[in-house]
């Protein structure tokens, strides 16, 4: 049996199969965007081709297939979201567009010139009802339905695809919500119906109704999606269960992710760190930085103490969305990245793509803008020759004609302008993976770079020079790793209740009553995989602050029924976690717990890593060829070695390249590269 | 050396998050150099950034060969470089090898400082009575707090409990700052850290008179209203002010402004000077946004003339300093910039409506005090955009954020019973303001007391730029039973009831350029989403709208601004 991990990214679409022996098989397509899923369906061919066998033996006999898919990131990114309308209590009709206060966090106070905010749903499709409930969670006045059947029937004139649904208070009693749904069910068809108290019921009318229209105005795209993929999938042979990949590092089916199609935000860079953690465990690292350098972006994560950092809130672009997912600071830096000159004629790099079509220029695909990858051929790192296994044939010339726009600009020579392009697209990489690790308040040179996707092995070094980090690890499936660390995501959601009572009043009853609330949601989850709730494994937590302030700190609690002695404890563990993050805790105040929280997962077979054979320091055997590169602006014979002949305990000084057919790892100058005992290149710093 | 500014502004911004952590009210911090030069002018409340500089230095001279690590100084006295008696400004040295390298500073605003009323008192007698004083003192030695001057400034003090807290949390941000800068002088060593201080400091100065260099020379007068003076109602104060753009060099000189008066709406002078650095880096561009320190400064010269509301004399009353007169401020710099920069044009903000309430928590028998920017409307326009949507007001340059209305009704016996944009409030314009806001609160509990103390623009209005709408005015009533009661006059403050609702209606942002100018196909979707009546698109922005459609109709249009003209 096979089991498949497909990771569907700006550029290629990468597939990993596991098959029965346990072996690792790496393919790549080219993505699909006017289709993802023929991108999927192509690398599944492929691979099939590569079993010589048929796609529908094939598939027969694939046991999973997990799939990570853009899909949802993009229609944000782009703002192609479906059409949809807004239904809110009456009095409170521009909460998405108030938002939190003049500047978002992401703008400077002193930057006047930014546009208005463009809301995903204007004021004219967002309606209002009446209806009210109070912050104790009474109904006091239960939703007009008179008025509800006037907005309905203003709603079906307006032709939209999604209706989101927020009540005030609504985290603290769903009914008038769900009513609410339950009659626009009825009187709308196959509207998507997103409602707010069922996605993230906390306390908060902003980020909550915010997360319920982003919900609404992505929902029908992935349910499109991902139908059309599982029945091409079905038809084409496939029985057997798909996994989707969801934001917060765990994976769905695909039915549980369309009704919460918002968890699908950021879906494929989310599952890297995740195997970050799991390469980690094998090399006993504790702590990476992890860049993925697709074609289109860079996608910068963070993993500390061997584990997965993650976040609650972040903003899209203008918009806010309220999850927890894995914190990836993504910016438009990639192979295709295109150069270009701004109006003060300084050179710039991204955020535009040339992406796989056209492509970078060398591709011959009627690409004619300077990109990355055309850089790195006139570079010599990259040998048109030989790019991709020799099945893509690159033409330097195409690459040299697109820089010399930029060249001229610049009054550099053609190859001083793709070394400025390099270190350019290098320097941009840097300050969102230095953005990453100073927010959480963590020195760079306490982490190793994982240069990770088509790209982070060429750059990565180079990057990890820049930010003085003395170690880069170029895994062994560096090109797929997202694709790669699939096998190591669980089944699983998280689940969140309001709360709010003092901490030494709490009322266990309630707490434990919200817990059980929680775990029988979850239970219903996974319904749809055979297993009981007893196959669960639960994490719960609480979060909290002291009496009077805004935000919250999360504190674990025990997974069995909360007693009064596992409250002290969280009292004691809070006062802790506060004295170490901000230096004082506040003994004499009492806590406020504010959200009880919980995940579920099932826990998936650890895939061990295979080590490769031992070999001796000396590595000679293994160069293929010796290419002009330059470093610096200085041109030097650099010995180009071939993966698949490396072994355990090579030594490779810099400058080298070595060549395998997913990706070419550049080794600069001052640096010696390990081939470690599982294969993966470590690239140490001299200094 | 650039990573080593990033870092430290990355550093500064980290501490603020901190500060949240504790805290929404509005607050100051930021990195001085040991000589009291500012290395990182963060993003925060206008009036109180650069003016910290001066208790800084006053910490400096009062205390000249007494500064030790583990200490923490505390003022609110505008006297010793404080705005205005509620906001407390705490001030850490940092020391590295036993020697003094840089002051971390902390301020903000405090639930309640004594004085004759709760929260802040707009109607006072004389400075005595405006609150409790506390000139420049060391509230913390050897890293402890003064037990005996902490129960003496807690004894003052309606909150204690709340106070108390507070002390802890600003006190311990100081720390987190000073752990952070420790670290960087550990990695990159000190004389790397202060030669990367220099260099930052005057590359900014170097870019700021580059960009001030492309500007016109030329001389612009401008003056702006406040409502009253705090305590006679209907008496407009007026600040004057002339800018001279001089080379790479710029004059603001406000000797021309009214003077001071008894009310509490006088401002000292480092509130002026923070007013008008802050306004000024808005026209400097969006690319030294996050640069800005002591050499941004230096190009930038303001004069005042003393006794008057830019530049009081001690002893005069300052409640209103931030929000009245520093609005006022920098509402003055907006229009002379605005004269000399059209391209850059940049409107005011809707003037602040900001509603404090004072009751009786009825949990704990102690007081409550509600204080909510929530009511205060949106942004001017700028040149080339309508104004930003959103809920604050000029004197904060947006940086104060909003409440949920959910988290306040969880916190205060108050119910918000709505809370949206209003239809035809903002400024006109070519580019016109951000929409105006509704505001309504029930009180839910016992009698309380309501004041709207630092509010402005119920009779006067800030001016849009180059033709643009002025802010609509204000209005606030006081619902009850079937009777609505006119707030005229929002400082005099007053007595709510249970069951009582309050409503308040802010006007948005000012506009720029002349109405008739505007896209009429904007102006037929602001119809649409009801921002814009039919009447207004057609007798102020001469545009004709389908009711039904909601379309352009490009000939009556065409009349109408034919007609206009």
């Amino acid at each position: 049996m096979y089991r498949i991990c497909i990771d569907t990214g700006g550029t290629f679409t990468d597939c990993i199969v596991l098959d029965g022996e346990g072996k690792l098989y790496e393919f790549k397509s080219p993505t699909t965007p006017h289709d993802f899923s023929e991108g999927v369906l192509n690398v599944i061919n492929d691979a099939a081709a590569s079993f010589r066998s048929l796609p529908e033996e094939f598939l027969k006999q694939t046991e999973w297939i997990v799939h990570g898919t853009t899909v949802c990131t993009n229609a944000l990114v782009q703002r192609k979201l479906s059409r949809a309308a807004l239904i809110t209590t009456k009095g409170f009709r521009d909460i998405i567009e108030m938002r939190r206060s003049m500047k978002i966090e992401t703008k400077s106070m002193y930057d006047a010139y930014i546009p208005p905010y463009d809301p995903i749903i204007p004021r004219y499709l967002r309606f209002t009802v009446s209806e009210k409930t109070k912050v104790s969670g009474e109904v006091v006045t239960p939703v007009d339905e008179a008025e509800l059947a006037e907005v309905i029937e203003k709603i079906k004139k307006e032709d939209v695809e999604a209706v989101a649904i927020c009540f005030i208070n609504s985290y603290a009693n769903p009914a008038n919500e769900l009513r609410a749904a339950e009659i626009c069910g009825q009187g709308l068809g196959d509207v998507f119906i997103s409602c707010s108290s069922v996605l993230l019921p906390k306390m908060g009318e902003y980020e909550r109704e915010s997360t319920c229209v982003i919900n609404a105005g992505v929902g029908p795209i992935v349910e499109r999606y991902l139908t059309t993929l599982e029945t091409k999938l079905r038809n084409a042979g496939f029985e057997n269960q798909l996994l989707v990949v969801q934001a917060n590092q765990f994976v769905q089916s695909a039915s549980a992710v369309v009704a919460k199609p918002v968890y699908l935000t950021g879906s494929g860079p989310a599952a890297g760190p995740a195997g970050a953690v799991h390469l980690g465990n094998t090399i006993d690292e504790d702590n990476f930085l992890i860049g993925d350098m697709g074609g289109t972006t860079w996608d910068a994560g963070l993993v500390k103490d061997k584990k997965v950092s993650l976040k609650v809130g972040e903003w899209l672009g203008d918009d806010r969305l309220g999850i927890k997912v894995a914190d990836v600071v993504s910016i438009g830096a990639g192979g295709g990245s295109i150069g270009w000159l701004d109006t003060l004629g300084l050179l710039r790099v991204g955020p535009q793509s040339a992406s796989s079509n056209p492509g970078p220029a060398c591709y011959d695909l009627g690409g004619i803008e300077p990109t990355v990858t055309d850089a790195a051929v006139i570079l010599g790192y990259i040998d048109p020759d030989n790019f991709c296994g020799g099945k893509i044939k690159l033409r330097s010339d195409l690459a040299r004609e697109a820089m010399s726009k930029i060249a001229g600009g610049l009054d550099m020579s053609v190859e001083e302008a793709a070394q400025a392009m390099f270190d350019t697209v290098n320097s941009n990489m840097a300050d969102a993976i230095s953005e990453i690790s100073t927010r959480k308040g963590y020195d760079v040179r306490d982490f190793n770079l994982l240069a990770i996707g088509g790209g982070g092995p060429l750059c990565g070094a180079f990057v990890a020079g820049l930010l003085g980090m003395r170690k880069t690890i170029v895994p062994k499936y560096a090109s797929s790793f997202c694709a790669w660390s699939m096998f190591f995501l669980d089944i699983g959601r998280d689940y969140v209740r309001s709360c709010l009572c003092r901490s030494d009043r709490a009322d266990l009853r309630i707490i434990n009553g919200l817990y059980s609330d929680m775990m029988q949601e979850a239970s219903a989850d996974v319904k749809g995989f055979g297993v009981t709730i007893g196959d669960l494994v639960f994490e719960k937590s609480a979060e909290i602050r002291y009496q009077g302030q805004y935000h919250v700190l999360e504190i674990r609690l025990p997974p069995g029924e909360i007693g009064p002695e596992d409250m002290r404890t969280l009292e004691d563990d809070f006062h802790k976690l506060h004295r170490e993050l901000f230096t004082f805790s506040l003994p004499w105040v009492p806590m406020e717990m504010i959200n009880v929280r919980l995940t579920a997962k099932l826990k998936s077979d650890r895939l061990p890593i295979p080590k490769r054979a031992l070999g001796t320091a000396d590595a000679s055997k293994a160069i293929i060829r010796t290419n002009e590169c330059y470093f610096d602006n200085i041109r030097s014979a650099t010995p180009v070695y071939d993966g698949a002949l490396l072994e355990a305990g090579n030594i490779i000084r810099g400058n080298a390249i070595i060549q395998t057919p997913t990706a070419t790892t550049v080794i600069p100058a001052n640096t010696v590269c390990n081939v470690d005992a599982y294969g993966n290149y470590v690239i140490v710093s001299e200094e | 050396m650039q990573r080593v500014c990033r870092e430290m502004r990355y550093t500064a911004e980290r501490t603020a998050t901190n500060v949240l952590v504790v805290t929404l009210h509005d607050m100051a911090y930021g990195i001085w150099a040991a000589d009291g030069r500012v290395i990182a002018i963060p993003e925060g409340f206008p009036p109180r950034l650069i003016s910290s500089t001066f208790p800084i230095r006053r910490v400096r001279e009062k205390f000249a060969g007494q500064i030790k690590p583990g200490d923490v100084y505390l003022t609110n006295s505008p006297r010793d470089g404080a705005v205005h008696l509620p906001d407390w400004v705490f001030i850490k040295p940092v020391f590295y090898e036993d020697e003094l390298v840089f002051f971390t500073c902390m301020g903000t605003h405090v639930a309640d400082n004594g004085g004759a009323q709760a929260g802040t008192h707009f109607l006072a007698f004389d400075s005595i009575g405006e609150g409790l004083n506390i000139p420049l003192i060391r509230i913390a030695e050897n890293g402890e707090l003064r037990r005996d001057v902490l129960e003496l400034l807690l004894a003052n003090n309606r909150l204690p409990e709340m106070m108390r807290r507070e002390l802890a949390s600003l006190t311990g941000s100081t720390a987190v700052a000073e752990r952070r800068l420790i670290e960087l002088l550990d990695k990159y060593g000190k004389a790397t850290v202060l030669a990367a201080v220099d260099e930052m400091i005057e590359r900014t100065e170097k870019a700021v008179r580059a960009e001030i260099a492309k500007w016109p020379d030329g001389t612009w007068r401008a003056e702006v209203q406040t409502d009253d003076d705090g305590l006679t109602m209907d008496h407009p104060l007026t600040v004057r002010c002339e800018l001279t753009i001089d080379g790479e060099e710029i004059h603001f000189d406000f000797s021309e402004t009214d003077d001071q008066v008894a009310g509490m709406v006088n401002a000292y002078y480092q509130v002026t000077l923070s007013c008008v650095l802050c306004t000024t880096f808005l026209f400097l561009g969006s690319e030294l946004a996050p640069y800005h320190n002591e050499g941004s400064m230096r190009p930038i010269h303001v004069k005042t003339r003393k006794g008057t509301i830019v530049d009081c004399n001690p002893g005069a009353l300052v409640a209103g300093a931030p929000a009245i007169t520093g609005g006022g401020v920098i509402e003055v710099v907006l229009a002379l910039l605005s004269d000399a920069l059209p391209e850059k044009a940049v409107s005011p903000y809707a003037r602040l409506i900001s509603p404090i309430i004072v009751g009786k928590d009825e949990d704990d028998g102690g007081i409550y005090v509600y204080s909510t920017f929530c009511a205060a409307a949106g942004a001017g326009a700028v040149a080339g955009y309508d104004g930003y949507q959103c809920v604050c007001d000029m004197g904060t340059l947006g940086v104060v954020g909003k409440t949920d209305a959910e988290e306040e009704m969880a916190r205060f016996p108050w119910e918000i019973v709505q809370y949206e944009f209003r239809t035809d409030s903002h400024g006109a314009g070519r580019w016109r303001g951000a929409p105006g806001v509704i505001w309504e609160g029930a009180n839910d509990s016992g009698d309380c007391r309501l004041t709207l103390g630092s509010s402005d623009g119920f009779s006067t209005q800030a001016r849009g730029q180059h033709g643009g709408g002025d802010t609509p005015l204000n209005k606030a009533h006081v619902l009850r039973g079937e009777e609505t009661i006119e707030i005229g006059h929002p400082h005099l403050g007053m007595r709510l009831k249970a069951g009582d609702r309050l409503l308040t209606l802010a006007g948005g942002g000012a506009g720029i350029g002349a109405p008739e100018k505007r896209d009429p196909q904007a102006v037929a979707w602001d119809v649409k989403n009801e921002l814009v009546s039919l009447e207004m698109a057609r007798d102020v922005y001469k545009v004709a709208v389908d009711p039904q459609t909601f379309a352009v109709d490009q000939v009556k249009t065409a009349e109408l601004r034919k007609a206009g003209r």
